[in-house]
């Protein structure tokens, strides 16, 4: 088996699957990563898509990444509960190589809504993200990961993230999916160089990476700087094909480099050929560097044998409670001046959450975000 | 990796028919005979929230 595995992020997506379609057939797709969380409005999927991803399981060769669990969130839901439950069955009938989350929480007031945004760095979210990761992985029964964000407020922000991913998975002995796009939004819209940044970053623990396209927005706010997002809505750029080519070597614990791309952006023939086309130069890519790594990884990422929880989810009220101000701020200010005036008079100010730091057009981008996600997927 | 030609062909007949009939209202979920909830298949978002 090669060591680093082309894979696509795969779900139930007509466009996504009608594009994916030419590199299965083709046997260019080596791994699949499936977001089973996504599929809430189903309440059974149908047999060729299990069968699909059944294959990939059977061969070791399918990794889960979640996307609602809002691993920060300061208090524990039901619905998180029922997600841990939804994965426990799942990985029985589809065992997972690895499962991944994302860092952040999510804005939204109800567990399918909003956006995933970053929280403070300090004793209280590092413990609450540990006890979140050890229920997963029991869950699971597999190795747990984390992304990187593509989104910060402050440049601090951004310098102080890998090595608060490293503290968060080092406790459980898991990895990070090093999203590259991610990393290309930040060096833009911070204004730093990729030597800079990735130094700050736990290249021991890359057990994954991801590629994949986005958008820019017109600043709106006096910086009259574009913004970068990650919207996973256009081509992969040069860029992160550039990044890819550097970092891969970087990563000796890596296994699988996944390509990513929402089914809304491949609706045309032309733009899944695009897909297409992506995939087997990131494959080529992976494949001619494969030989850099070392044999074998020194990490398999498998859970720590005292690692499981026993006590009842730990909770941080007062930080759901400023989790839920900055939500609902975010949701409803109709500017970034109110959004700006209101974070002032909030709890947030002069807290952990360095409000008086944030960047002005990341508030922006933050308000744009948490509004476009406010209603969920639709 | 190799999938399986049956499951290949399932998965073609299933997107090329929700392509051709999004516009009705179709989906490629499973047929139960209930009505159903959606009306089309939501793309995924994945982690494409930025």
């Amino acid at each position: 088996m090669p060591k680093v595995l082309s894979s696509i992020a795969c779900n139930l997506d007509p466009n996504l699957l009608l594009a994916a379609l030419p590199l299965f057939e083709a046997e260019r797709v080596e791994a699949v990563e499936w977001s089973f969380d996504a599929l809430y409005k189903y309440p059974t999927l149908p047999g060729w898509f299990e069968e699909l991803i059944g294959t990939f399981a059977e061969n070791d060769r399918l990794i889960g990444h979640g996307v609602y669990f809002s691993l920060f969130a300061g208090k524990w839901s039901k619905q998180q509960d029922q997600w841990l439950r939804q994965l426990r069955s799942l990985a029985a009938r589809y065992p997972f190589d690895h499962i991944t989350e994302h860092f952040g929480y999510m804005t939204g007031a109800d567990f399918h809504k909003g956006a995933p945004l970053g929280v403070p760095y300090t004793s209280t979210t590092l413990k609450l993200g540990i006890d979140r990761l050890r229920r997963i992985q029991e869950a699971g029964q597999c190795p747990v990961g984390l992304e990187n964000l593509a989104f910060a407020y402050s440049l601090d922000e951004v310098k102080k993230h890998g090595e608060f991913l490293e503290k968060l998975v080092g406790a459980v002995n898991g990895f990070i999916i090093l999203d590259l796009h991610n990393l290309y939004c930040q060096l833009h819209n911070f204004r730093l160089d990729f030597e800079e940044v990735i130094r700050l970053y736990p290249l021991e623990r890359v057990r994954e990476i991801h590629i994949s396209g986005g958008s820019w927005e017109p600043a709106t706010t006096d910086d009259k700087y574009p913004i970068r997002r990650d919207t996973h809505d256009d081509a992969v750029p040069e860029a992160v094909f550039a990044l890819l080519e550097t970092t891969l070597p970087m990563c000796p614990n890596l296994k699988y480099v996944v390509m990513e791309q929402l089914g809304t952006a491949l609706d045309t023939d032309a733009r899944r050929l695009a897909f297409q086309r992506d995939f087997i130069r990131m494959d080529t890519l992976v494949k001619r560097l494969n030989d850099k790594l070392p044999q074998p990884a020194t990490n398999d990422f498998g859970p720590l044998p005292t690692g499981l929880p026993t006590t009842l989810p730990l909770e941080d009220l007062s930080l759901h409670q400023q989790q839920r101000e900055l939500s609902h701020i975010l949701e409803n200010a109709k500017s970034y001046p109110e959004a700006r005036d209101l974070l002032a008079a909030s709890s947030l100010r002069h807290s952990a959450w360095n409000v008086e730091a944030w960047v002005p057009s990341m508030l922006e981008t933050a308000r744009q975000i948490a509004q476009k996600w406010k209603n969920g997927f639709e | 990796m190799k999938v399986p030609a049956s499951v290949l062909k399932a998965m073609a007949a299933a997107v090329i028919v929700a392509s051709v009939t999004a516009c009705t209202g179709e989906d490629i979920g499973p047929k139960n005979g209930k009505k159903k909830e959606e009306k089309t298949l939501a793309s995924c978002p994945a982690c494409g929230m930025g």
